[in-house]
């Protein structure tokens, strides 16, 4: 027997094989993967819920129960069920308009997480001498069901109220921060928004003279410490000297605080941003410490009916974060949400 | 031993190989062992390998085979491959393996000729251009999902010297495709548009080699040096046709003409070029023991990013006021991947034992993968982590076909773990889009190779 067979016998040999297996391979090709649940930040781009996200199909989310504008939300989840804050404003028949902090929560008729809200409703009004003749720009943190912590704008300066379920606040009798031209701030504190880091420490971002300011505390009731020697952000032109989208004023600062997947604890803040025209842009900034803030350095979120104002910040889950925002809808604001980032995950339809 | 004769046979195989026109090769081999007895002895065995898969370890090997050999094989490597405790879900590679070894004699000298062949079963292959900074499994990506062919040839010189040679050819693709016609708006249904694709297939070759040297008759030691290629991706696109405000079949509607054009330049499988040492210890007449080390010359990796460029012309009609062109984006420049060279240490052992006139062997294998990866405190992405592969398996020799087939019939299975070490990316800027997140997970490969041994 011959050790070694025809070449011609092995070269049909191959030719069968790669003839039998080469169509076999273009066939039922599987759509390539690998992409699934890949890491992502939350310093958007958002975009708004759509028509299959959202009851009913329409963007509005909270409207004001009687005649009236309602922004700045401010939205907790308690027991799996949303409870909002805002600033919800009215006008008299003289035209004097008046502001107050409201309060709407997800329908109990629906399964929690509905997205379905209740009008809103006024919750308290200016009653303290300090607050003047307006209250709003709730900020709220829920610590535990019977511990809800607001913070609030008034008269110029931040109050503090408190809360055991949510309805009834009681107001301290004196403001927990009020301007300091010193630091570079106006007369005016505005927008506060707080939030607590692991370490159990409080930190706070207000709005003064359009630009953004922080300080932290041990406890929501302070002291209160002013970080830096200034304003955190403050508005910017572009790099060549031409307007920018935030390069007239800074408002309405979100404060958010997470933990990444290093376990470094990450201060994001939210803000609407002015370029001096007739609508406003959302963007963020980000901080490892607190206190030096780095631009993402575009809009993350505009509205194409008007200006658009930040609210809070929610994470529904691990892949998935809500932007309350307050938006123009016909002749009203109301509250609306974004969802974001930008991967192709929808939260399911009520 | 007439040194001309061996000149001649050295510069015969040389052109024999260069004119082997096979088409195709890439490398999903490196990453999950080729054949199953040499990917059970962790691939360590460039000094000691005289099968299909000889192809890839070390073409020297081929002209060790007394006689043909057919091996036909499948192997599937699925992996669990996490971010942030996630499953990416990288799709699974899988594929039949297979080749020959056929020797013979050329001027005197032993000779042999070898063929290697992986097949994937779901796609041919896979071209991917993802976004700079889009999280990626960088090394299971696109390079594990390749057609690999590859044709060897092989010499003994001297009885204790052993050389071989291929050249492989990989087809790198270039596309384009035009559009043209009219696009309405802003009733889109309304369109009418046509257009044409071409596509080319462009051979791009690269080269491989080995020496098997005898030291002592237990001992072999192994050079082979495998060449680099690179997968081109080019993609060209245009559109070039009119937007037409209203309806297209309306000759009063708004007409403007214009041209998109899009161009994109990427790489979409590298495949740096390697170096490996290694050596063949057979202490007992039933003991091999290998080992290998091989240089990967992962600086020179390619960043796979496409490189985009495009443009937009719009010629507005006169009298048409308030309409502003979108304005194009600009190029972002394509960073270099950054990766750094790695030595990768293999072992291997076999055990074989007689039974009757069969023959059964076990085999255990381990090698250590540093990731070439740099830490991505940056815009890019490519999640890796450093890899411990431990691998075992066994095979059966059956006799007694002759004189059919003349050493019998031999089946091999195998199968390794991939664990991939815990690794944490942390991220320079706060605003980072994908920010910090850890890697890990595992790959777990089997397969089986039945061969014939005439």
């Amino acid at each position: 027997m011959s050790r070694t067979p025809p070449l011609l016998v092995v070269v049909r040999l191959a030719v069968v094989l790669v003839a039998m297996g080469t169509p076999a391979c273009g066939m039922g090709a599987a759509p390539s993967g690998g992409d699934t649940d890949l890491p992502i930040s939350f310093v958007g781009p958002f975009q708004s819920l759509n028509s299959a996200q959202l009851p009913s199909g329409q963007r509005t989310l909270i409207a004001a129960d009687l005649e009236g504008d309602v922004d700045e939300p401010s939205v907790v989840v308690v027991n799996r069920r949303r409870v909002a804050f805002m600033t919800l404003t009215t006008r008299d028949a003289m035209g004097v308009s008046r502001s107050v902090i409201a309060r709407a929560s997800e329908r109990q008729d629906r399964p929690p997480g509905s997205l379905q809200f209740e009008s809103a409703r006024p919750l308290f009004f200016p009653e303290l001498p300090w607050e003047g003749n307006a209250v709003g720009s709730p900020s709220v943190v829920v610590t535990r069901p019977s511990e809800w912590i607001m913070v609030y704008a008034a008269g110029g300066a931040i109050g503090l109220a408190t809360s055991t379920d949510g309805l009834q606040f009681v107001r301290r009798s004196e403001p927990i921060l009020t301007a300091d031209r010193t630091h570079g701030e106006g007369a005016v504190l505005s927008a506060p928004s707080i939030a607590r880091d692991p370490s159990g420490r409080w930190h706070m971002v207000y709005a003064s003279d359009g630009k953004l300011f922080a300080a932290r505390a041990p406890a929501p009731t302070g002291p209160w410490e002013r970080v830096g020697t200034g304003a955190i952000l403050a508005p910017v032109t572009n790099g060549n000297g031409t307007t920018g989208f935030e390069s007239r004023a800074l408002d309405d600062p979100s404060l958010t605080i997470v933990t990444t997947a290093a376990g470094r604890t990450l201060y994001v803040v939210f803000y609407t941003a002015d370029s001096g025209t007739t609508k406003t842009v959302i963007s963020a900034a980000a901080s490892f410490d607190g206190e030096h803030f780095t631009r993402v350095g575009r809009p993350l979120y505009s509205d194409r009916t008007g200006p658009v104002r930040a609210g809070s910040f929610e994470q529904v889950d691990d892949r998935t974060v809500l932007l309350w925002v307050g938006v123009t809808s016909g002749r009203q604001r109301v509250i609306s949400a974004a969802i974001g980032p930008l991967i192709p995950r929808v939260i399911p339809p009520p | 031993m007439n040194a001309e004769r061996a000149i001649v046979v050295s510069c015969l195989t040389v052109v024999t190989t260069l004119s082997l026109s096979v088409t195709a090769v890439a490398n999903p081999l490196g990453m999950y062992g080729y054949g199953s007895r040499s990917s059970a002895m962790g691939g360590a065995v460039s000094a000691d390998v005289e099968d299909f898969s000889a192809n890839y370890y070390n073409p020297a090997g081929l002209v060790r085979r007394p006689s043909l050999r057919l091996d036909l094989g499948y192997f599937y490597a699925g992996h669990a491959l996490t971010a942030n405790g996630r499953d990416n879900r990288v799709d699974p590679a899988r594929g039949l393996i297979g080749g020959f070894v056929v020797p013979g004699r050329l001027f005197g000298f032993p000779f042999a000729f070898g063929f290697g062949l992986h097949l994937p079963d779901e796609r041919l292959s896979r071209s991917r251009s993802l976004p700079q900074s889009q999280p990626r499994w960088e090394l299971y990506d696109n390079r594990v999902q390749i057609l690999y062919l590859s044709a060897n040839v092989a010499v003994a010189l001297l009885p204790w010297l052993r050389m071989g040679a291929g050249l492989s050819f990989v087809s790198s693709t270039r596309g384009r495709l035009d559009i043209y016609g009219d696009i309405a708006f802003p009733s889109a249904q309304d369109s009418r548009l046509r257009h044409t694709v071409d596509a080319d297939l462009r051979a791009v070759r690269y080269p491989q080699a080995g020496l098997q040297i005898d030291l002592l008759p237990e001992l072999t030691l192994s050079l082979v040096y495998r060449g680099a290629f690179r997968l081109l991706l080019e993609f060209d696109a245009q559109i070039d046709g009119r937007i037409v405000v209203g309806r297209s079949t309306d000759p009063a509607a708004v007409r403007i003409p214009g041209r998109y054009t899009l161009s994109s330049r990427s790489v979409a499988v590298s495949l740096p070029q390697q170096a490996v040492v290694g050596i063949a210890w057979r202490p007992r007449r039933n003991l091999t023991v290998v080992s290998d080390l091989t240089w990967i010359d992962w600086s020179a990796y390619d960043n796979p990013t496409a490189y985009l460029q495009s443009s937009l012309e719009l010629e507005i009609p006169s009298g048409i006021t308030g309409f502003t062109p979108p304005a194009i984006p600009p190029s972002q420049p394509v960073r270099p991947a950054g990766f750094h060279d790695t030595l990768v240490p293999r072992f291997g052992i076999e055990w074989r034992s007689a039974w009757r006139e069969h023959t059964v062997s076990l085999r255990g294998g381990y090698r250590f993968e540093a990731s070439p990866v740099p830490d991505q405190t940056g815009d890019t992405n490519f999640m890796d982590a450093n890899r411990h592969v431990f691998s075992a398996g066994a095979g059966f020799v059956f006799r007694g076909f002759r004189p059919v087939i003349a050493e019998g019939l031999s089946l091999d299975v195998h199968a390794d773990l991939q664990w991939l070490e815990r690794r944490v990316v942390i991220k320079d800027s706060p605003v980072d889009p994908v920010g910090d997140y850890v890697l890990g997970g595992h790959v777990f490969t089997a397969g089986t190779t039945a061969s014939v041994l005439f």
